[in-house]
């Protein structure tokens, strides 16, 4: 794999607002190259926002994002290494709707400098896509062809996806995974993958990125936060005792039986808090992780 | 920045072509039009005397419907794909002073080439020049406005274009009334309207079209790509 380390997208102090309602706050992120992310949040998090002011679709209300130490917002030298492959929206009355399939992406070829006409051609065929019809006419799960066809043929240094597999049935889903991880073998280039479908890409993402009410709540190698945290369960004064000085995010209660979500930290061993107590603990993933950082506000969060 | 205004160029030129042709077609229709309806011992003459006419008019008829779609459509996409605002502002403003000089070209080298009215021939094409560039930029920051703000900025956009044409219509009709030559409202215009300066008004049409330019930009170097 070819090392990019000239391709750091850094991003320092950004907010955006809307008619004084604030979307992003404060958010800073380094986007390491050759990796894949995930960036995942709940709807409304400012996943998207984020996304196109990082590739300067979006202007940012303040802060600033550079890529390799330098200004991204128009600067073409520099967004000729990015590609935000963004959902489509047929109904949308203004944008790319009314292009045909092809159209659209030979707009894409003239605009990405690595374009690859014969990978695009392939996946053209894989996906079964009809390149005459019109985009506005195209179910979602095509939509989300045409997305993928263009971010993975861009062959963008910085590659961004925003919600790729919406619509997509799970042979579909699978085959995208599947031609996401040869792509990354094969050129090493950065993905930024934004899904809602986080249990399937989590075998995908090298680094999870997570986006809670415009703010960023985390950002981590996957394996090591999956690593800690934790599902403490069982009575709930033993579940209070073994969980005392750890990280609880959610308490989830049934009867006198409580299970708590706790996390240790990085490289901390869980059974040196449990050991001595009536509780059985369980590794929690990707998404029962999220649910527990992200998830219903009016639940308890006790943090200790 | 070449390899981006060519890139821009290719995608924004294929989109002119594309308008140009729908000029042309239009011009034929139109000669179709007028040689279906001229006496039959004159349709060559009827022709060849409106095809003058039929080339600025569909410049017009096309221009501002181009320029208005080109911000509320075409250049959001090519936002997305990754161009600049600023490459996407320039190439255009090329094409458009492109566009309108090659139909007042036309214009002038039909009348040059198959006859007509010679007096005042080049004021005639300044006019018209300076009258389709100044109707692009209406269109152009009327579909920027449109593709920022929605519909109610356009129609407050049209609200203001029609009080402009209202104050100005009244400042002509003022100058024309008081000349006192003729006894006739329309002919006092026209005799008015003569005695006008062509270059002139030319020149304060694209010194319009300028001002237009200037403040689309100011809009558009913000704008964002909706999702």
């Amino acid at each position: 794999m070819e090392a990019r380390n000239d391709m750091t997208l850094r991003c320092e102090h950004v907010s955006k607002e809307y008619g004084g309602k604030r979307v992003l706050d404060d958010v800073t992120l380094e986007i390491e190259p050759g990796r894949i992310y995930g960036l995942i949040g709940r709807n409304g998090a400012g996943k998207t926002t984020l996304l196109s002011i990082l590739t300067a679709q979006n202007p940012a209300s303040s802060g600033t994002v550079t890529l390799g130490g330098q200004q991204v917002w128009e600067n073409q030298k520099m967004l000729d290494h990015l590609c935000f492959s963004r959902e489509l929206n047929p109904q949308n009355a203004f944008g790319n709707a009314s292009y045909k399939v092809k159209e659209y992406l030979r707009m894409a070829a003239a605009y990405y400098p690595n374009w690859d006409k014969a990978y695009a051609e392939r996946l053209i065929g894989l996906f079964g896509l009809d390149v005459k019809k019109r985009i506005a006419k195209l179910s979602k799960g095509m939509l989300s062809m045409v997305t993928i066809i263009v971010a993975l043929a861009s062959r963008a240094d910085i590659t961004i996806l925003d919600e790729p597999v919406a619509g997509l049935d799970i042979v579909s889903r699978e085959r995208f995974y599947q031609l996401l991880i040869e792509d990354y073998t094969e050129t090493g280039r950065t993905f930024i993958v934004s899904t809602h479908i986080i249990e399937e890409a989590a075998n995908v993402f090298e680094k999870v990125i997570i986006l809670h009410e415009g703010r960023l709540k985390l950002v981590e190698d996957t394996v090591g936060l999956v690593a800690r945290f934790w599902a403490v369960s069982g009575r709930e004064d033993e579940v209070d005792a073994a969980c005392a000085g750890l990280d609880v995010h959610h308490v989830d209660r049934m009867g006198r039986g409580k299970t708590a979500y706790v996390s240790t930290e990085p490289g901390g061993d869980i059974r040196r808090c449990t050991d001595g107590h009536a509780v059985d603990i369980a590794p929690l993933s990707l998404q029962k992780l999220f649910v527990a950082l992200c998830g219903d506000e009016t639940a308890e969060g006790e943090t200790k | 920045m070449r390899d981006s205004l060519l890139r821009n160029l290719r995608c924004q030129g294929h989109t002119a072509l594309l308008s140009a042709g729908g000029v042309l077609i239009t011009v034929l229709a139109l000669c179709l039009f007028s040689a279906l309806t001229a006496p039959v011992d004159a349709i060559a003459q009827t022709v060849g005397q409106n095809f003058v006419v039929y080339i600025p008019v569909s410049c017009m008829l096309w221009s501002m419907g181009i320029s208005l779609n080109f911000y509320a459509v075409c250049a959001p996409n090519y936002l997305s794909l990754g161009s600049t605002r600023g490459g996407i502002f320039v190439v255009q403003q090329l094409i458009k002073v492109l566009f309108c000089g090659l139909g007042c070209a036309v214009m002038f080298g039909s009348l040059k080439l198959f006859g007509g009215p010679q007096e005042a021939l080049g004021g005639t094409a300044l006019l018209a020049f300076g009258s389709l560039l100044l109707l692009d930029g209406a269109g152009e920051l009327a579909g920027l406005l449109a593709y920022r703000y929605g519909k109610w900025a356009m129609l407050l956009y049209g609200l203001v274009i029609f009080v402009i044409c209202l104050f100005a219509g009244g400042v002509f009709g003022i100058f024309a009334a008081s000349s006192q030559v003729e006894d006739n409202l329309a002919a006092r215009l026209l005799q008015w309207a003569a005695g006008l300066p062509a270059a002139g008004i030319a020149g304060l049409a694209v010194a319009g079209s300028a001002v237009l330019a200037a403040v689309t930009w100011i809009f558009f170097r913000r704008t964002a790509v909706k999702s």
